[in-house]
């Protein structure tokens, strides 16, 4: 174990897969208890069962982070089940991809609403209730992309990129605003991890790696894991001075 | 433990945060060599954590070999390197003298070049390896009268940014740490001119600089030792290239902001 969080109760968006699950797993063998919210709830059970496999304790929620009332539903559950909750995980977004030109309107305000508004939306419920406990940590899925237009892939996404772009901000809005109700909000911005994010890509494939290995300064494709393993830092008491800040997982694709 | 099997040099580790990344990485495993130019606190921390100890100014192109060289000796090789050892003067760019700007140069950014230089080839050995280069929030906004300081703290990032693409492909990382105001002794110096000033005490010339950032205290050394272990370990092993900022939140707002700040608690 790295980072202890015994005692801890996190709540995960987008838990039913991917980081979000990696992060789940991550914590909950650190000793947290985990509210595991999918909007797909087999995959939200899924990952509480993996979780009860390595001898963890996990609740599965299901919930589409760009409805108040389900969220809150989520909360109250996770409230009812663990008494209390210290960790925030926004992790729940989305790509698509579209040109300008046939870029529909129905598809912006879905990656917008899910990946920016839905952010706000679960802050808004669970921060009240970190406050109530004396405070915690908040950490929100930024990319690469909240930095950099990733031109490489060919598939414009003027919409994601949005999006996280105003993760970035809302992030370090975030901890301006929650600082004095003891609430650190820290955002990790992963490049390319193998899961299946990307529709239709896979990462792992021997022309994905042939397109990014001169991208990248280390020699691998990053994995889930590894950016669970950041967010179980930014989470922890190890972190206890850190908030506002960007912190990129993403084997050296911004540094070049 | 996740240090274990490994080995360490942080320079500057006899106090402040060298100091605190020495005895935490001692507790999580690595085995350690110290450095810096007084003794006596170098083997203060030996003395608690079995660290070796190489005496000797970061200025001294011969003194990183040394410390290397006694890393390869001593436990066999070497996989992580806290490039610590700093110095501040103040002054405007009008102000400082040759001497003052070549010494603070000489020891904040020659120094760290020519450590990592010496480590590299050692970290390689090994399959690669991490480098922390412990720079501050003045690699990206800048106090009053620190043209020195500030210019070789931005200096510190493009470092680590050319280590990690230049040695990423041998399996080296390299990121820059940037801490705020931090309890230590180098920022007790920093307070001296506030608290005769003002006739304020150490601790309130720490709470006057940190007020109104959103933490509202500056960092412990240990706060800032566990940012050098998650950079160090393997926790972090995609990781490179970057600035990890650990400043309370300073960076995210701007001076304005100050203005709404004051009425707070």
């Amino acid at each position: 174990m790295s980072f202890d969080h015994s005692g801890r109760v996190a709540l995960i968006t987008g838990a039913g897969s991917g980081i979000g699950r990696a992060t789940a797993l991550r914590l909950a063998s650190e000793g947290a208890a985990v509210g595991v919210v999918d909007v797909r709830l087999d995959a939200a059970e899924e990952t509480v069962a993996a979780i009860a496999d390595g001898g963890g304790t996990g609740v599965a929620f299901d919930a589409d982070v760009r409805e108040r009332s389900q969220i809150e539903s989520a909360r109250d559950g996770a409230v009812n089940a663990f008494g209390h909750i210290d960790y925030l995980v926004n992790n729940a977004g989305l790509v698509r991809m579209s040109p300008l030109d046939q870029l529909a309107e129905e598809e912006w305000d879905l990656v917008l609403d899910t990946n920016l508004k839905g952010m706000y939306l679960v802050t808004q419920a669970i921060a009240p209730v970190i406050a109530g406990e004396g405070g915690g940590a908040i950490v929100n899925l930024a990319t690469i992309e909240s930095e950099v237009v990733v031109a490489s892939t060919g598939h414009p996404q003027v919409h994601y990129n949005a999006s996280k772009g105003g993760v970035k901000m809302l992030t370090k809005a975030l901890a301006v605003e929650l600082a004095d109700r003891n609430i650190r909000v820290n955002a990790v911005e992963p490049g390319a991890i193998a899961t299946s994010f990307v529709p239709g890509g896979d990462i792992r494939s021997p022309e994905a790696w042939a397109s990014m290995k001169d991208r990248l300064l280390v020699p691998r494709v990053g994995e889930p894991e590894d950016v669970a393993a950041a967010i179980s830092f930014l989470l922890s008491d190890d972190a206890s001075y850190i908030t506002g800040a960007m912190l990129p997982v993403d084997g050296g694709w911004l540094t070049r | 433990m996740r240090l274990e099997g490994k080995v360490a040099i942080v320079s500057g580790g006899g106090t402040g945060i060298g100091a605190a990344a020495a005895r935490l990485f001692a507790r999580e495993g690595a085995r350690v060599v110290v450095t810096g130019r007084r003794v006596e606190p170098l083997e203060e921390v030996a003395a608690e954590t079995g660290c070796r100890v190489v005496a000797g100014d970061m200025a001294d192109a011969d003194h990183v070999h040394e410390a290397v060289a006694a890393a390869v000796d001593a436990f066999g090789g070497l996989d992580i390197v806290v490039a610590n050892a700093g110095l501040a003067f103040g002054g405007a760019v009008m102000d400082v003298d040759d001497e003052r700007w070549d010494r603070t140069l000489d020891v904040n950014i020659t120094g760290a070049f020519r450590l990592a230089r010496a480590a590299i080839p050692a970290l390689i050995e090994r399959g690669g390896g991490s480098i922390v280069l412990v720079s501050s929030v003045n690699a990206f906004v800048t106090g009053t009268e620190s043209a020195a300081y500030g210019t070789s703290k931005a200096a510190m990032n493009g470092l680590a940014r050319s280590i990690a693409v230049d040695y990423g492909p041998r399996g080296v990382r390299a990121n820059a740490l940037c801490p705020g105001w931090v309890v230590t002794p180098m920022g007790d110096r920093s307070m001296q001119d506030l608290m005769t000033e003002r006739g304020i005490s150490l601790e309130e010339a720490y709470d006057l600089v940190t007020r109104y950032t959103p933490l509202r205290r500056p960092a412990t050394a240990d706060e800032i030792a566990a940012c050098c272990l998650f950079l160090a370990s393997d926790e972090s092993s995609i990781v490179t290239g970057t600035a990890l900022v650990a400043d309370g939140g300073g960076l995210a707002m701007d001076l304005t902001e100050v203005a709404y700040r004051q009425e707070g608690p």
